[in-house]
């Protein structure tokens, strides 16, 4: 089809344990039926290549060796044959307890000539479940079955959990525990970190580096983290789990859902290994496998209906290489010269009913919104660009939008004269309420986009406008949930 | 449908019914039911404080993603699917026969689309905008007008004779509305579409002609106003036929210098302008405001506009 726009997208996934590379390729095009006004949308996601599962350079056990990974990434993109500048967009995730901060800034930085323009970095465990979901195909299977997924995401050192309905991000949060927090060398423990030690404690149990546990003893502390797992799920908590919760349970779920395990545990979830000694259970030098089989006993998980995702090792690299990025609505006002623009916090304004009758006072509460608004971001110290997420669920009548754009505009006039309006909204009116501001401002740049929601708290990266200059790529970090 | 439309309805009816003696004057038909206050749904009719009807107004959106369908396995499955389409899933049956919510539906729906094929314009709305009036070669009204639509592509001659008296010629944007087949559409979306037209074009320069309004209209007519008045772009903003129950629909046909002999091939058409599920009035006047800046760039509209730009790729 004429017109269609191809671009190279790239996932990092830098974990505790592993360390993965995708790269996807992703058509733009316009989707709507003729006579509709213009939609264009990401309408193909193609995988062009699939790094191996690297262990992740490590100088201990926590921290990650900056310049061998480094090294590593290079020469997965030598082996995809794709040069850095050829890469538009993606996300890097560095995930678990890799993701302290110092640690990962070096990481960001060795890594940063790889890394292009528009390749944002995602970290907080909140973001990594909704990544994870994306990848694992929990949010298309929520979509294409009218139904709501909950996605079950463990690896290493984090169990991530993300619950999708209908194809939208509902929900997420996250335990600290996994298959690598006993690491064992043919039936002999070889480390075990802080939340290995509690669960060996609350099992009542003494185990320490270079003990041969029996089989019995390593199952009770796999069973201890699928009843967490079951917590994690249910939206649950108690004096135990409240220990490895990173973050506040999820709301409970309603009862017809399902499940879907992915990251290495879901995988032995699914394609089980036999285990009959300590030893079967060391393929990985850890005890994931062993998780995975107390998962697949346990009674509490089986009230779900599981569902198998379409990927699972893969779940989170897959996602950041292929879904972090989304379209604008189609008829936006985007005055491309102050694009792009990276890590925009987002303001919410809570717009009033809009009364019919009494236009003066709705202008009134908008205009004190918009100061709220602009208290809370605290313009005096914070000199950089933020973006107003305007949320309002009714339809606006003529006489309604332009009391919007008019304090839109007064409030613009009163920021200083280096930062542009940037305006995000739920529905349909970017380009009505851009061409009604864009009278009112002259030449100053606005950047009124739509059909996206954001929260108070997200951060958004907006692309260079693709299309002639018809949508604008975004990508949006949710960390709101995030402690 | 306003409600004090609904009542003047109702009025007539009653009055109808108690002529005929099928209805006691003092009507003994009260509801049991009237305090419930469904979501705002509830039809609460009071005709001289004795007729109350009790069933709520079947045609909101709320009311119409209540599954009738008994026992789904996965309820909320089911509510979902059903806001997804305006097919009528879900209804569930009463033996063979549909249940009588979904017949009244059915039949509310109906009444819906033949209201607004039937009814006139507003004249008010007309006057807020400033719209003359002109006719078609129609002459009998509505059946006439359904039965013979190559009447309702040509401009009677008055109308013509009106048209060159009272209006700007060779503007570079036409604005004309037709009632085409759906008043309700006119009425819902020019209040709203208008003024977006108008401050678009005029912010960004294009000359406005004088906006008037055709009777009995029909998408070829803009042959007729382009012969006559030559603008760059006429923008026919006309109401689509009524779907079953969705009467607001409102198409922007749009051409480049139409004349007498141009066709559908020729236009393009914006569709499905309404609130609430198509596009919204004021976000479609920006985009056919971005539209008509299009077509004078590349001097054409339809089909030869787009092979035109196709090979410019
Ligand atoms: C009725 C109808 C038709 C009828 C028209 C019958 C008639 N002679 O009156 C028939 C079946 C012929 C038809 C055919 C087509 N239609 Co038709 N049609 C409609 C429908 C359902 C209602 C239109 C309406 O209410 N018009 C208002 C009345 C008052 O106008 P009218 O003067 O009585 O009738 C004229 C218009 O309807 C116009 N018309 C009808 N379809 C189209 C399509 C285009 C592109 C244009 C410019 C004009 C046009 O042709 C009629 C004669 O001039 C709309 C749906 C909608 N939501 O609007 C689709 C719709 C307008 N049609 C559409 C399409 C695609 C077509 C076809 C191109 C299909 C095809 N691939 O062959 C053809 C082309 C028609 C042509 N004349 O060249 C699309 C338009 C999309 C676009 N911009 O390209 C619509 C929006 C349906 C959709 N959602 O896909 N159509």
């Amino acid at each position: 089809m004429a017109g269609d726009r191809q671009i190279i997208s790239v996932g990092i996934d830098i974990g505790t344990t592993t360390t993965q590379v995708i790269f996807s390729r992703l058509s733009v095009m316009e989707i709507a039926r003729p006579g509709q006004i213009p939609r264009i949308d990401i309408a193909n996601r193609e995988i062009i290549y699939t790094s191996d599962i690297n262990f992740t350079p490590l100088i201990d056990d926590s921290t990650i060796d900056a310049a061998r990974t480094s090294a590593l990434l290079e020469s997965e993109f030598r082996q995809a044959g794709i040069q850095p500048q050829q890469v538009e967009t993606g996300a890097v995730i560095i995930t678990g307890e890799t993701a302290r901060k110092q640690n990962a800034d070096q990481v960001l930085n060795a890594i940063s000539q790889l890394a292009g323009e528009f390749v944002v970095t995602i970290a907080g465990p909140n973001l990594e479940g909704m990544i994870a979901g994306r990848g694992s195909g929990a949010a298309a299977y929520s979509r294409k079955h009218f139904t709501t997924v909950i996605n079950l995401d463990i690896g290493g050192g984090s169990a991530n959990c993300a619950v999708f309905r209908q194809g939208e991000y509902i929900a997420s949060s996250a335990m600290r525990f996994g298959g690598r927090v006993i690491e064992m060398d043919n039936g002999r423990i070889t480390q075990i970190n802080r939340v290995g030690q509690m669960l060996i404690e609350e099992c009542g149990l003494r185990l320490y580096p270079g003990d041969k546990p029996d089989l019995n003893q390593l199952k009770a502390i796999t069973d201890r983290m699928a009843e967490l797992t079951n917590h994690l799920a249910a939206g649950s908590t108690n004096f135990h789990a409240e220990k490895y919760y990173q973050t506040p349970p999820i709301q409970p779920v309603s009862k017809n859902h399902c499940l879907m395990l992915s990251g290495g545990i879901g995988y032995y979830f699914y394609d089980p290994l036999n285990i009959r000694n300590v030893v079967d259970i060391n393929l990985h030098g850890d005890i994931g496998p062993l998780l995975a089989e107390s998962l697949r006993m346990n009674v509490g998980l089986m009230d779900h209906q599981i569902i198998r995702p379409s990927e699972t090792q893969r779940a989170t690299v897959l996602g950041a290489s292929s879904q972090t990025v989304t379209l604008s609505g189609s008829t936006i006002w985007a005055d491309s010269s102050i694009l792009p623009l990276k890590n925009i916090p987002i303001v919410r304004v809570e717009l009033p009913e809009f009364s019919a009758d009494n236009p003066q006072e709705t202008g009134g509460q908008i205009q004190r919104e918009l100061k709220l608004a602009a208290q809370r971001w605290d313009l005096q110290s914070n000199l950089v660009n933020f973006a107003l997420s305007l949320d309002f669920d009714q339809a606006l009548d003529y006489d309604q939008m332009v009391l919007l754009s008019t304090k839109m505009a007064e409030f613009m006039q009163n920021l200083p004269a280096t930062l542009p309006l940037i305006v995000v909204t739920r529905r349909d009116y970017a380009r009505v309420i851009g061409q009604t501001i864009k009278n009112l401002v002259g030449s100053r740049p606005i950047l009124i986009i739509d059909q996206v929601g954001l929260s108070e708290g997200d951060y958004i990266d907006i692309g260079i406008p693709l299309m002639d200059g018809r949508v604008v790529p975004l990508v949006v970090k949710t960390l709101v949930f995030s402690h | 449908m306003s409600d004090d439309h609904i009542d003047e309805l109702i009025e007539a009816v009653l009055r109808q019914l108690k002529a005929e003696g099928l209805v006691a004057s003092s009507s003994n038909l009260r509801s049991q039911a009237d305090n419930s206050q469904t979501a705002g749904s509830h039809t609460h009719t009071n005709i001289s404080a004795d007729l109350v009807i009790d069933s709520d107004d079947p045609t909101t959106s709320m009311q119409r993603i209540i599954p009738g369908l008994e026992n789904a396995a996965d309820q909320d499955a089911l509510v979902m699917l059903m806001e997804t389409t305006t097919a009528r899933i879900g209804v569930g049956r009463a033996g063979y026969r549909p249940k009588t919510k979904t017949l009244q539906l059915f039949q509310s729906d109906f009444a819906i689309s033949q209201d607004a094929l039937y009814r006139e314009v507003d004249p008010v709305l007309l006057q807020k905008f400033d719209l003359f009036q002109v006719e078609t070669m129609i002459t009998e009204g509505k059946e006439q007008y359904l039965l013979r639509p190559d009447l309702g592509r040509k401009l009677s001659s008055e109308a013509m004779a009106l048209i060159k008296s009272r209006c700007v010629k060779r503007a570079n944007i036409q604005i004309c509305v037709g009632d085409g087949l759906s008043a309700t559409a006119i009425e819902v979306n020019i209040p709203k579409i208008m003024p977006v037209l108008i401050s678009g074009c005029q912010s960004v320069g294009l000359s406005l002609g004088t906006p008037f309004f055709i009777h009995h209209c029909r998408v070829g007519v803009m042959n007729d106003i382009g012969d006559i008045l030559e603008p760059d772009v006429v923008i026919l903003l006309i109401g689509e036929r009524p779907g079953l129950g969705r009467a607001e629909s409102m198409s922007a046909y749009m051409a480049f210098q139409p004349r007498s002999g141009d066709t559908d091939a020729d236009r393009e058409v914006i569709c499905n302008i309404f609130d609430n599920g198509g596009t919204n009035p004021l976000e479609a006047g920006a985009y056919a405001v971005q539209l008509a800046q299009t077509m004078m760039k590349n001097r054409g509209s339809g089909v030869k506009m787009r092979l035109s730009k196709d090979s410019e790729r």
